[in-house]
């Protein structure tokens, strides 16, 4: 491909530009976080820290239950991936696989579902948790979420498109319907249920508005509302705040940059190559 | 496959459910009976936690939104009131505006800079990969964090942007805190967060119009704002549609940056829909419900309109 170099030269300037709009910001709070509360606050904010230390990481491990609040966040993620996993992928192969009366109605239930997001049903999903007893527990943060219409509607978009010999000759060899799916239509989805899989545990890991409403207990908050909550007890203390956002990030981010290849992929409809 | 054999009468749903093995018929359809039983049970889990925690939910708040009550007392039936209160003057109706115009900001923002970052990025360029990375990186970011980090970028005194602003020898504003600029302020948010992600699915779209088509256009001598107008608008109008709607779908439900930035605050100048929900939820249970139901309602209508326009672009 000839590229005129008139056209490339803007085209190359807003990808800077563009790069610096996205980036910086996280990159700001990556050297506040390093730098000590005073020189934060001197006369000018500066790109390059005078000094550097890991002062402010330390706080907040020792001064707020972080760990407990990083175990919660990790736990109640890592349990809505294994059952939205589980539960995801049986009912889609449910739903694809297997003919049986009822099934048009449970797939239109649940793509009805699909337009029903969590912000509309905070008030009624309160209440059930109140009188079940789950407030400050982790059934609360966990149960609502092991299974979600559109994890069974990726998954099963997915098994739609593996052809239906695969089960045929598994059954000729005698193997039965969980085993067929275990070890025929599994192996051959793994793009997909990772996506479903990295999907759901960002989203778990930063959700921030049910859990807040749902614990009370300093030592059973997520680390969003966390650091949410220690804004607002503290005057700003933005070393704090911002190593504790770093700590925050960073698992999502880290799962993001090793998978980024599926990620792409899955946005693009596959139609980048990398 | 022997093993597969030998283990399958343990595993297979349809022995669970109780169908004898037929020795004499081990055809297919013999073997794996088109079981109702085999298809309720792989449905099962998912359908009850789905059924139980947002279906049932959702006809609740339906009706606790006729009632009055404050979560202690109580409840009283009070028919459409709630609704009557809360689309007539006041906070809700606030809320709501604040939102349409979170909306068209965040809508106008981020096509803007999708469109022309899918644009830039689509030759193959060595650094097109590394845009990719950067540009997607917000997104990946909870957005309480990135509520966090803007509310010190945003800090009056010592923030980066008043810093910035004051080289070039201008005064800076008191962004989260002036009426007029909180909710454009918050906006913005929205708009570094996402805008990668938009703009990676435009770039599917771009990809997918055949490189003839602009070959044949520059034979005819069409300069570059007129393939831009006649060949790419046209072929990416599927892509633009779903992220038009994405993007107005999710505006919607804008919660997390404002509670955390600025409690949708000052005044009522960041108060949207769901921060409404919100500060309503644990005294005023009916009006909450009946706000969820409006908000419920404007989702549904998006949901419809996204489905017309999806189903056109396929036939």
């Amino acid at each position: 491909m000839t590229r005129r170099p008139a056209e490339g030269l803007p085209r190359a300037l807003w990808l800077c530009l563009i790069s610096v709009f996205a980036g910086l910001p996280v990159l700001w709070m990556v050297l506040t976080s390093l730098q000590p509360m005073e020189e934060l606050l001197g006369t000018s904010a500066r790109l390059v820290p005078a000094s550097v230390s890991l002062d402010a990481y330390r706080e907040v491990i020792t001064r707020f239950p972080f760990w407990e609040w990083f175990g919660n966040s990790f736990l109640v993620a890592a349990a809505v991936v294994a059952g939205n996993l589980v539960f995801d992928t049986l009912a889609a192969y449910g739903l694809s696989r297997i003919r049986f009366r009822g099934r048009q109605v449970v797939l239109t239930l649940i793509l009805a579902t699909l337009m029903i997001p969590t912000q509309v049903i905070l008030v009624p999903l309160y209440l059930m948790m109140r009188d079940l007893g789950w407030i400050d527990t982790y059934w609360a943060l966990i149960i609502p979420f092991l299974a979600s219409p559109a994890g069974i509607f990726l998954l099963r978009q997915h098994f739609v498109t593996l052809p239906m010999q695969l089960d045929e000759a598994a059954a000729m060899d005698g193997a039965g319907r969980l085993r067929t799916l275990w070890s025929v239509l599994l192996p051959s989805s793994w793009a997909a249920l990772g996506t479903v899989a990295v999907l759901k545990f960002m989203w778990t890991w930063g959700e921030f508005a049910w859990p807040s409403l749902v614990t009370n207990n300093e030592l059973m908050r997520t680390l969003p509302v966390g650091l949410a909550r220690f804004q607002n007890q503290f005057a700003p203390r933005w070393d704090l705040l911002m190593a504790g956002s770093v700590m925050a990030a960073v698992p999502v981010v880290l799962g993001f940059v090793l998978l980024q290849r599926l990620f792409v992929r899955g946005l693009t409809g596959g139609a980048v190559k990398e | 496959m022997h093993t597969a054999t030998e283990l399958s009468p343990k595993l297979t749903s349809d022995r669970a459910g109780g169908h004898p093995d037929r020795p004499h018929g081990p055809g297919r359809r013999r073997r794996r009976p088109t079981g109702a039983l085999a298809g309720w049970l792989s449905v099962a889990p998912a359908l009850l936690v789905i059924l139980g925690f947002t279906f049932y939910p959702m006809v609740q708040s339906m009706l606790l939104s006729t009632d009055r009550w404050n979560m202690l007392g109580p409840k009283q039936f009070v028919g459409a009131e709630n609704y009557a209160t809360i689309l007539g003057p006041g906070t809700f109706r606030e809320s709501l505006l604040n939102t349409l115009v979170f909306t068209l900001l965040t809508l106008v923002g981020t096509y803007v800079l999708a469109l022309a970052t899918a644009m830039a990025a689509n030759r193959e360029l060595a650094s097109a990969r590394i845009v990719r990375t950067i540009t997607v990186l917000p997104a990946v970011i909870p957005m309480v964090v990135a509520g966090l980090i803007w509310k010190w970028l945003y800090e009056p005194d010592h923030g980066l942007i008043n810093t910035l602003i004051g080289l070039a020898g201008v005064d800076g504003a008191r962004w989260l805190f002036d009426n007029d600029l909180a909710l454009p302020a918050v906006a913005l948010v929205s708009v570094w967060k996402d805008f990668g992600i938009y703009a990676l699915i435009l770039l599917g779209g771009l990809q997918r119009i055949p490189a003839e088509l602009y070959e044949a256009a520059t034979i005819d001598r069409a300069g570059p704002w007129r393939q831009f107008r006649s060949i790419t608008l046209p072929m990416l109008r599927p892509a633009a549609a779903a992220v038009f709607l994405l993007l107005v779908f999710n505006s919607f439900k804008v919660f997390d940056q404002v509670w955390v930035m600025t409690e949708g605050g000052p005044g009522t100048s960041t108060l949207t829909v769901v921060t409404f929900i919100y500060t309503k939820l644990l005294t005023d249970v009916g009006v909450a419900s009946a706000a969820s139901v409006v908000l419920f309602v404007i989702l549904l209508l998006i949901t419809v309109i996204r489905l017309r326009l999806t189903s056109r672009e396929e036939s």
